[in-house]
C-alpha cells in the first residue's frame, strides 16, 4: 500500500512537471532549431552581441526566390502567379515582386535638394578642376545619350548622377527593372527575382512547414514552364529540421527496437520490456519537462543527444531484472530492490556529479544536455524505485540466458588475472595513451560542425548570390559613436582606410554601410565647400571655364551658383534620412541605441583576409572588426579546453566520494577502468582519423559517468558478479545501440559524440570486472 | 521635375547597367528582312560625324572619328576631333578606354543612355536587333533608295520622359542615327566610308 502511495506520488510529480513545462513553452514552440542559441551569449562585448543579434534577426527572415525560364514573357507571368500564391499564404510581411515605379524616383526626389552635399570631389587643385571639366565636356560629346542639355543646370558635372548611380548599384545588384519586376537575362535564361520577408522566425517549425508547403504549391504552379530557386536561412532550417527529424526517428526506432529485442531474448518475458519502456519514457519525460521548464525550449541537438539517455536510464531496470538470476528461488522485487539499491544510488550520484561538471560551463548547449540528462536519470531512477517493483510483482523467473555463461567466463578470467600489479600496468599504459592522444588527436572547433548544410541548399544559395552580384560575407565591422553623427564620421574614416586595401577589380561592392547613403554633417559641409569652389568666385570658377569651352549660357552658370548657395542652408540630417521611406534594406545596417551610444554595421565582401581588415580597423577608435563565425569557433575552442578541466574536476569529485567508501585501492579499482577506457578511446580516435571537438569531450564525460556506474555496480555486487555483469552487458549493448547509431549522424558534433561513446562504452564494459580486485566474496 | 527624371533615369540605368543581353523572340519578319539586306558589319570600320544641338549651348557640338565593329558583342568608338577619346560598347556597358581598349586599362563609363544605346548600337551594327526591343517599340520604314529607316519610341515611361524618338537610317550599312529629346535637344550621327580594315588602331581583348 505504501509502495502504491509512493508510486502515485511519483507519477503525480511527473505529470505536474509535464503540465508546468507545457505552460512554459514559448511562442516559438518547444523545439529550438537555432544553432546559435547553443552558444554562450554573454561572452562577447554587449554591443557586438547586440549588433550580431540585430543583423541576424533582420537577415534571418529574408527569403529569396528566383524564377527562371528560357522565355521572358513566360517567366514574368509565372512570377506574378507565384507572388499571388505567396501573398495568399500570409507567410510573409513583405513581398517585393512588382517594384513601385516611384520607389527610385522617391530616392532621387529625396536626395535632390541635398545634391551638392553628397559627393566628395576632392581637395581643390588645378588637376581636379581640369579633370572635372574634361569629364563634363566628355559627357557632352559622348556619342549617344548623356550630356543632354536638360541636365546641365542642375548637375553640370554629373555629380548627383554619379552618387545615385553608385548607391543604387550597390543596393540593387545586377537586376534590371523591367515592367516593375527585377529581371536579369543571360544568353539562355531570363530570371525574375522576388525578395520576401517572413512574418515569423525561420526557426519556428510551423513556419518551416508552411514554407515547405508553399514551395510545393509554387513548383506545381510553374507547370514545367519554368524553374524556381530559393535561398534564405529558412531553407537551411527546413533541411536541418528534416535531417534531425529523420535522424531522431532512425536512431530512436532502431535503438528502441534493438534494446527491446535484447531484453526479450534475455528475460523471455514481456514484463521487463514494458518496465524498460516505462523507465525510458518516464526518464525522457522528466528530462524534456525539466529542460523546458528551465530553458523555455529544448534544442534539437539536446534532444538528439539526450534522446540517447535511453542508453543510461534503462540501465537501472536492467540491474533490477538481472537480479533475478542471482537467486532464482524465492526472488522477489523487494529483494531485488534491496540488493541493487546501493549500486544504483551510487551510480546515480556519480552520474549526476559527472553531468554537473557540465553545468558549470556557461555554455547553453552543454547546460541543456546536463540538465536533460540529470533530470532524465532522476526520473528513470524514480521509475525503478517506485514503479518497477509494482510491475514485476507477478513476474516469473525463467532459466538463465546463454550469454550468462560467457559472462561468467569473463568474470572468472578477471578474477584469476586481476591484481594490483595489473592495475599499475593499466595506469601506466593509460597515462601513456592519454599523453600521446593529447598530442596526436587533432582538434577542430569550427561552429559549422554543429550543422550539416545540405549541398543543394548551398548550391542554390551560391547561384543566387552570383546572379545578384552580392558577395557579402559573415564578417562585418561594428562602428560606434556617442551620437549618430559620430557613428557616420567614424564610418567615413573607416571607408577612407578601407579604400586603401587592394580590392578585387570585379565591379562588386566591397563594403556596404549607411554613411555611403547619409554622409555626416561634417562631411556634407566639406563636400559643399569643395563644390562651391567650382562655381565661385564668379567668372573664374570651373563652371565659367566650362561655359567658355562649350558655349554654356550665363543663366546656367548663375543657376549653378544659386543652387550651391541654397544648399548651404539645408543640411541632410540623419533623422530625416532614417525616417524617410527610402532604402529600407540599407537601414537594416543601423544597430541604433546601445549602452555606449549608437552603432552601425558595415558589411564586407566575402573571402577577405581577416588580418588585412584587422590591420585597417585596429588603429581607428570605435571601430571593431567582427568575424562572427571565427569568434564563435574560438569560443567553442575555449570551452573545449575548459571542459577538459571540468572533466578532471568532475572525476576528482567522483573519486573523492568513492574514497570515503572504498579507501584508496578500492577507489582506484572503480575509477581506473573508465579512465583506461577514455585513454584507449582517445588513441583509437587518432587511428580512425577523427577530430577532437567539444562533443568528443561530452562523449568522454559520458564514458566516465556510465563507466563508473558499471564499476560501482560490479564492486557493490559482492557475490552476484555474473548477474551484475549481465545487467552491465545489457546496459552496454543498449548504450552502444543508441550511441553507435549517433555516429552515423551527418552532423559532425553528434557523430563525434556517438563514436566516442560507442568505443568508450565497449572498452569500459570489458574492463569493468577490474573493479572487483581486493573485494571479499569473489 | 523633368530634369530630375533625366538624372534619375541616368542613375537608374547605370545602376542596372551590367545586366546581360536579353533574348526576345522577334515574330515580325520585317527586322529579319532588314538584316538580310544588310551586310555583316563585323570587322567593318566607318567614319562618323556627330552633331549635337543642345539648347543651353550657344553652338552645336561637333565631333568626328571612326567606329569599329569588333565582334558580335563589341563596338569600339574612336573620337579624333575635337579631342581624342576611345570607348568600347559591350552588352555589359560602355567602357571608356585610357589607351587601347584592353582589360585593366579601361574604366567603366557611367553614362546610362550610352549603356542603353550601347546595346542598341551593338544590335544594329552586328545584326542582332533583339536588344532594341527591351527599351523601344520599333517601326520599320523603307525609303526609295532601297534604304531603310527604324523609328524607335521608348517603352519605359521614364525613358520616354527624356527621349522622344530615335531614328536609324541605313542601306547596306547603318548610315545615320538621330536622337530627338523631349526637351527639343537633338543629336545626329552620320556614318560613311564603311570599309573592312583589319589593321585598325583600336584593339580589344
Amino acid at each position: 500500500m505504501v509502495n502504491r502511495t509512493r508510486a502515485s506520488l511519483y507519477c503525480f510529480i511527473i505529470i505536474l512537471l509535464t503540465a508546468l513545462a507545457f505552460l512554459r513553452v514559448g511562442p516559438n514552440g518547444a523545439i529550438d532549431l537555432n544553432i546559435l542559441s547553443l552558444l554562450p551569449a554573454n561572452e562577447r562585448d554587449v554591443v557586438v552581441e547586440q549588433a550580431v543579434g540585430s543583423i541576424t534577426q533582420k537577415i534571418n527572415r529574408n527569403h529569396n526566390y528566383l524564377f527562371f525560364s528560357a522565355n521572358k514573357e513566360t517567366v514574368k507571368k509565372l512570377a506574378l502567379v507565384a507572388a499571388e500564391i505567396m501573398k495568399n499564404s500570409d507567410l510573409y510581411s513583405g513581398i517585393n515582386v512588382m517594384l513601385d515605379g516611384s520607389k527610385n524616383t522617391n530616392i532621387g526626389s529625396f536626395y535632390f535638394p541635398y545634391r551638392y552635399r553628397l559627393v566628395d570631389i576632392g581637395a581643390a587643385s588645378q588637376t581636379r578642376d581640369e579633370r572635372l571639366m574634361q569629364e563634363a565636356i566628355k559627357q557632352l560629346y559622348f556619342p549617344v545619350g548623356s550630356g543632354m542639355g536638360a541636365l546641365f543646370p542642375d548637375d553640370p558635372f554629373s555629380l548627383f548622377s554619379h552618387f545615385l548611380s553608385k548607391n543604387l548599384k550597390d543596393n540593387q545588384s545586377t537586376f534590371t527593372i523591367e515592367d516593375g519586376m527585377l529581371i536579369k537575362t543571360t544568353s539562355d535564361l531570363t530570371y525574375v527575382y522576388i525578395q520576401t520577408t517572413l512574418r515569423d522566425s525561420p526557426f519556428n517549425l510551423e513556419v518551416q512547414e508552411a514554407v515547405d508547403k508553399l514551395k510545393t504549391s509554387l513548383l506545381s504552379s510553374l507547370n514545367g514552364e519554368g524553374q524556381m530557386l530559393t535561398a534564405g536561412i529558412v531553407e537551411h532550417a527546413i533541411m536541418g529540421s528534416k535531417n534531425a527529424a529523420a535522424e531522431i526517428a532512425l536512431v530512436g526506432s532502431i535503438s528502441i527496437l534493438g534494446i527491446l529485442m535484447l531484453v526479450l531474448l534475455i528475460f523471455r518475458s514481456i514484463t521487463p520490456v514494458l518496465a524498460s519502456l516505462v523507465t525510458i519514457l518516464l526518464g525522457l519525460i522528466a528530462g524534456f519537462s525539466v529542460t523546458l521548464l528551465i530553458f523555455g525550449q529544448v534544442h534539437i541537438i539536446t534532444l538528439v543527444a539526450g534522446g540517447s539517455l535511453i542508453g543510461i536510464s534503462i540501465d537501472y531496470s536492467f540491474h533490477f531484472f538481472a537480479d533475478m538470476f542471482r537467486q532464482k528461488n524465492g526472488w522477489s522485487p523487494s529483494d531485488a530492490l534491496d540488493h541493487i539499491w546501493k549500486g544504483v544510488s551510487l551510480g546515480l550520484i556519480t552520474s549526476v556529479l559527472a553531468f554537473s561538471a557540465l553545468l558549470i560551463a556557461p555554455f547553453p548547449g552543454l547546460k541543456q544536455l546536463a540538465v536533460f540528462s540529470i533530470a532524465g536519470l532522476l526520473g528513470a531512477f524514480g521509475a525503478v524505485i517506485f514503479i518497477l517493483p509494482l510491475l514485476a510483482a507477478r513476474m516469473q523467473v525463467y532459466k538463465s540466458p546463454a550469454i550468462l555463461s560467457y559472462l561468467k567466463l569473463w568474470v572468472a578470467w578477471w578474477q584469476l588475472n586481476n591484481s594490483r600489479r595489473v592495475q599499475s600496468i593499466v595506469i601506466v599504459v593509460s597515462i601513456v595513451l592519454v599523453s600521446a592522444a593529447s598530442v596526436l588527436l587533432k582538434s577542430d572547433d569550427d561552429i559549422r560542425m554543429l550543422q550539416a548544410p545540405a549541398p543543394e541548399v548551398l548550391a542554390d544559395e551560391a547561384k543566387l548570390e552570383s546572379l545578384l552580384n552580392q558577395n557579402f560575407g559573415t564578417q562585418f565591422i561594428l562602428v560606434e559613436g556617442k551620437t549618430a553623427e559620430d557613428v557616420l564620421q567614424n564610418e567615413e574614416l573607416l571607408f577612407k582606410s578601407l579604400s586603401t586595401l587592394d580590392w578585387p577589380q570585379d565591379n562588386q561592392p566591397n563594403w556596404l554601410g549607411v554613411s555611403s547613403f547619409i554622409p555626416s554633417i561634417k562631411k556634407q559641409e566639406n563636400n559643399l565647400r569643395l563644390i562651391t569652389s567650382l562655381g565661385h568666385p564668379k567668372n573664374n570658377g570651373v563652371i565659367n571655364r566650362l561655359a567658355d569651352s562649350v558655349g554654356l549660357s550665363d543663366t546656367v552658370v548663375d543657376d549653378f551658383n544659386a543652387e550651391i548657395d541654397k544648399s548651404s542652408t539645408i543640411p541632410l540630417t540623419f533623422n530625416a534620412w532614417f525616417d524617410s521611406p527610402i532604402l529600407l534594406d540599407i537601414k537594416k545596417l543601423w544597430v541604433g541605441d546601445t549602452i555606449r551610444g549608437k552603432a552601425s554595421i558595415v558589411l564586407l565582401r566575402g573571402g577577405l583576409n581577416p588580418k588585412a581588415i584587422s590591420t585597417i580597423t585596429g588603429p581607428i577608435d570605435n571601430v571593431r572588426y567582427v568575424d562572427n563565425v571565427a569568434e564563435i569557433s574560438q569560443t567553442i575552442k575555449k570551452y573545449r579546453e575548459k571542459a577538459i578541466y571540468l572533466l578532471i574536476i568532475g572525476y576528482v569529485i567522483i573519486a573523492a566520494t568513492l574514497f570515503r567508501r572504498y579507501g584508496v585501492f578500492g577507489m582506484v579499482s572503480v575509477v581506473l577502468p573508465p579512465f583506461a577506457a577514455v585513454a584507449t578511446t582517445a588513441m583509437l580516435l587518432v587511428f580512425l582519423g577523427e577530430v577532437m571537438n567539444l562533443f568528443t569531450l561530452v562523449g568522454f564525460v559520458l564514458v566516465l559517468g556510465i563507466g563508473v556506474d558499471y564499476t560501482l555496480f560490479y564492486r557493490e555486487a559482492r557475490k552476484a558478479k555474473s548477474s551484475t555483469m549481465l545487467a552491465i552487458f545489457l546496459s552496454m549493448s543498449s548504450t552502444a545501440l543508441a550511441f553507435g547509431l549517433l555516429s552515423f549522424s551527418s552532423i559532425l558534433a553528434i557523430h563525434s559524440f556517438g563514436i566516442t561513446v560507442l568505443i568508450g562504452i565497449i572498452i569500459v564494459f570489458l574492463l569493468a570486472p577490474m573493479a572487483g580486485v581486493g573485494v571479499s566474496g569473489k | 521635375m523633368f530634369k530630375l527624371l533625366v538624372i534619375l533615369l541616368q542613375s537608374l540605368l547605370f545602376a542596372v547597367s551590367s545586366s546581360a543581353a536579353s533574348k526576345t523572340n522577334l515574330d515580325g519578319g520585317d527586322l529579319k528582312a532588314l538584316y538580310n539586306q544588310m551586310e555583316s558589319s563585323i570587322g567593318i570600320v566607318s567614319e562618323f560625324k556627330q552633331v549635337k544641338n543642345i539648347s543651353v549651348l550657344s553652338r552645336p557640338l561637333v565631333s568626328t572619328g571612326t567606329v569599329y565593329v569588333v565582334d558580335s558583342e563589341t563596338v569600339n568608338w574612336y573620337q579624333t576631333s575635337p579631342y581624342s577619346m576611345m570607348m568600347s560598347f559591350t552588352p555589359k556597358g560602355m567602357i571608356e578606354c585610357l589607351d587601347v581598349c584592353k582589360g585593366t586599362t579601361a574604366t567603366r563609363n557611367s553614362n546610362p543612355f550610352a549603356i542603353t544605346l550601347s546595346k542598341a548600337f551593338i544590335g544594329l551594327l552586328t545584326g542582332s536587333p533583339e536588344q532594341l526591343k527591351i527599351f523601344f517599340t520599333i517601326n520599320i520604314e523603307k525609303n526609295e533608295q532601297k534604304g531603310w529607316q527604324l523609328s524607335m519610341t521608348p517603352i519605359d515611361p521614364m525613358l520616354s520622359g527624356v527621349i522622344k524618338k530615335i531614328t536609324l537610317q541605313g542601306g547596306q550599312y547603318l548610315q545615320a542615327v538621330k536622337i530627338l529629346e523631349v526637351s527639343g535637344d537633338n543629336t545626329l550621327i552620320k556614318f560613311n566610308n564603311h570599309h573592312e580594315n583589319l589593321n585598325v588602331q583600336l584593339e580589344t581583348n
